[in-house]
């Protein structure tokens, strides 16, 4: 399933994104720290949690 | 429940957000009433630093195993049902409202039946009744029981995730295992093993 996250782009030292994601099936909010690597903004690890947590979270619901 | 933000604040009521019963003796000085604001023995106090200051909230968790997909969870799951495992209190109190506790468990990757060791946590509450959801950083830190102590959370290092809407929605905190250091996550992963129980405290 595609999640779609939108969020204001992040200044460099910025510690946390906050958002809104979107599936199929719905909506939300998400907020979560942003990952650096060797003080690296890793913008695409930080999406990758998210969205796996996000994942986890909608495939709890299809219990 | 936290003490007032402003306006008058009694000896009384600092007693008994610091776990004390009303009208006995207490003084600013006491181990459990310095300890709501961090104060060392016998230093300077004012009673405004009590302000907003609360003792936090616990729960226990009676814990359980659940394997679904591809992770296996042991804690609290009141998203099955039947529940695996429970808690006590059933609820947490945020902003004067009651938020019931969803979930509390240690989830970890299976793949071909083998754990892959890669451990979150994840606590999860339940908007309120009138459908209030929780603001991200309603506490300080969460100390999650470990063997042999605790291992403290932030909400910084938390992802969040909301979802749903009304009193059915929810509101989701995880920590991933590089929130852990190495040595409490071995810990982490032997306190929350499926078996006991196990003490989450709220510190607000």
């Amino acid at each position: 399933m595609d999640i779609t996250l939108t969020y204001d782009t992040p200044s460099d030292g910025q510690l946390r994104i906050s958002g809104t994601y979107s599936h199929d099936f719905g909506s939300g909010d998400f907020s979560c720290p942003i990952i650096y690597n060797e003080h690296v903004m890793d913008l695409h690890t930080t999406e990758s949690r998210t969205k796996l947590t996000i994942q986890e979270s909608l495939d709890s619901d299809s219990q | 429940m936290a003490l007032p933000a402003s306006g008058t604040i009694s000896l009384n009521e600092i007693h008994i957000e610091a776990g004390g019963t009303t009208a006995t003796l207490a003084s600013i000085n006491d181990a459990d009433i310095r300890a709501l604001i961090g104060k060392a023995d016998g230093v300077e106090m004012s009673f405004n630093e009590w302000y907003g200051a609360s003792a936090g909230q616990s729960f226990t968790v009676t814990e359980g195993t659940d394997t679904f997909t591809a992770a296996v969870y042991y804690g609290f799951r009141e998203e099955r049902n039947p529940d695996v495992g429970s808690v006590s209190p059933t609820s947490l109190t945020v902003a004067g409202k009651s938020h019931p506790i969803r979930d509390a468990y240690r989830r970890v990757s299976v793949s071909g039946g083998v754990e892959q060791g890669n451990s979150a946590f994840w606590f999860i509450l339940y908007n309120a009744s009138d459908g209030t959801v929780p603001a991200n950083d309603w506490f300080t830190s969460v100390d999650v029981e470990i063997t042999g102590g605790t291992a403290n959370l932030t909400p910084a290092a938390a992802t969040i995730v909301t979802s749903g809407s009304g009193a059915t929605g929810r509101k989701e905190w995880r920590w991933f295992s590089n929130d852990f250091s190495s040595g409490d996550l071995a810990n982490f992963a032997s306190q929350w093993d499926g078996s006991g129980t196990s003490d989450v405290t709220i510190n607000e």
